[in-house]
């Protein structure tokens, strides 16, 4: 009876992220997939599910967050969640104050307040966000856009998205009605005596066409405004690979080689020995830098990064000078 | 106690033929553990790490050399390459919005410039404030690596 309880505590959860996840992949579901993620796969599993499961091509795991292959933890961007023991390997990071009258306010290892039927928490901080962000968009939305919060953090942003959503729903039904009444105040302005209901219900339904008009228009431009924003913005991993993040052409990417064989009369030399580095020298290139960023902050007006040999580096390690220069006499 | 005691470089080898002309990048790090590092500067060159990340390294001849990410821990990288000065009134507006935005600049050479977006920054400002500079003409930029969670 507890496993039974268990499973149907973890269903939709993990139900709506492994159906996003693999619909794509034409992989059938069965409740016994639905468990990975966020509680451990049960004695009943199918081989042939466990096969999938831990298959190890396949890192997106718990609502579609990337499991670390060392340490078996999904990363959620603030922090990392353990679905061995359904709870996060650190306190929510925002630390926001816990109601003494709520006991699950207390425990700051949870996934959102244990409900993850009713809450999600896409970026592993503070559950709230994305209900704070829901009511700030519908709020707004239904206020011609006054008080709208720009900023905040994915979840917030997520929850402005379903906001806006409801908002434009909301505010379409609104201008049907209003229509519908407009076309019933007319109708009755016709008969005469049904002037006197007529005429309000044209003049109530016209604010509805008004209110529920611009609603809708204002959160269907701000969906359309999410979606351009995420197809434009940064891609997810490493940069270059498929599907990878923007990237600049080679003449722009060699920039920093570029400004070294400008100061030293067309040819790259290494900053240390001065001997020519680079192609058909036999010197490689490696590229140095000087301070930690601790060290050398926003705003230096001197460029941290060296062009340098690979001996004088070596040599150089954590020291500002290479400890056993290549050419003594030079020090 | 000095800096050097408690740093080691640790050297990210680039691939072959990289377009930057370099072999490898050496950049300044913790140690975290048996031949593992955390990285304390903003990758100028190499992909798919950013400053705070983990890393296991091998050593060589003395020198740990990157092999791969043991933990990403939630920074994203971009580069900045700037056409006109770098203390252009322009330029200098951008690194200013940046930091407003939760970045960190590492100035690398006189064109170059890293930026690392931390944890609490939102990206997709960042992202935007960096693509809107570019469309403008006055930086070029790439992305290192994203380490922020995205939108679905």
């Amino acid at each position: 009876m507890r496993a039974a309880k268990q499973e149907a505590d973890v269903f939709p959860l993990a139900a709506l992220c492994l159906l996003a996840e693999n619909s794509h992949r034409g992989h059938r579901l069965s409740t016994a997939v639905l468990h990975q993620g966020f509680a451990p796969i049960n004695s009943s599993t199918a081989t042939s599910f466990q096969a999938f499961l831990y298959d190890e091509g396949r890192r997106s795991r718990s609502t579609a967050k990337e499991r670390d292959a060392e340490t078996g933890l999904d990363y959620f961007g603030a922090r990392y969640f353990s679905g061995a023991q359904g709870r996060y390997t650190s306190p929510d990071p925002k630390h926001f104050p816990h109601d003494i009258g709520d006991p699950q306010s207390w425990n700051k290892y949870g996934y959102t307040r244990n409900n993850p039927l009713r809450y999600t928490d896409p970026d592993g901080e503070d559950w709230r966000d994305a209900l704070a962000g829901a009511l700030n968009a519908f709020g707004s939305d239904n206020l011609l856009g006054a008080g709208r919060a720009s900023g905040g953090n994915s979840d917030f942003r997520t929850g402005q998205a379903v906001g806006d959503a409801v908002a434009t729903v909301q505010g379409t039904v609104e201008t049907l009605v209003g229509i519908g009444g407009e076309v019933g105040g007319t109708l009755l302005d016709f008969t005469g005596v049904g002037a006197l209901v007529g005429v309000p219900t044209q003049v109530v339904s016209a604010g509805a066409i008004l209110q529920g008009g611009s609603t809708a228009a204002i959160a269907g431009g701000n969906l359309a405004n999410a979606a351009l924003s995420s197809m434009l913005g940064p891609k997810e991993g490493v940069s270059g690979g498929p599907g990878g993040g923007k990237r600049v052409n080679d003449k722009t990417k060699g920039a920093a080689l570029d400004e070294n064989k400008a100061a030293n009369g067309g040819e790259a030399k290494c900053a240390f020995c001065g001997d020519p580095v680079g192609e058909g020298t036999g010197n490689k290139i490696n590229y140095d830098h000087a301070n930690p960023k601790s060290q050398n902050g926003s705003g230096t007006d001197v460029g941290n990064v060296n062009v340098a040999c690979e001996y004088c580096n070596k040599s150089k390690g954590t020291g500002t000078e290479p400890k056993n220069p290549k050419y003594p006499d030079q020090q | 106690m000095t800096m050097a005691d408690v740093m080691v470089k640790i050297k990210v080898p680039l691939p072959p033929n990289d377009p930057s002309g370099g072999e490898a990048e050496w950049m300044w790090a913790d140690s975290d553990g048996e031949n593992r590092f955390i990285v304390r500067n903003v990758p100028v060159f190499a992909f798919g790490l950013s400053y705070g990340d983990a890393v296991n390294t091998t050593m060589i001849d003395g020198v740990p050399v990157f092999a791969n990410i043991a933990r990403h821990n939630g920074h994203s990288t971009y580069r900045i390459y700037t056409k006109t000065d770098r203390h252009s009134p322009e330029v200098t507006a951008l690194l200013e919005r940046l930091k407003a935005l939760g970045c960190d600049i590492e100035v690398a050479t006189d064109k170059v410039i890293a930026v690392d977006v931390l944890p609490k920054a939102d990206v997709y400002l960042v992202y935007s404030a960096l693509q809107d500079a570019e469309q403008k003409n006055i930086i070029e930029f790439e992305e290192g690596y994203c380490g922020h969670p995205l939108r679905k």
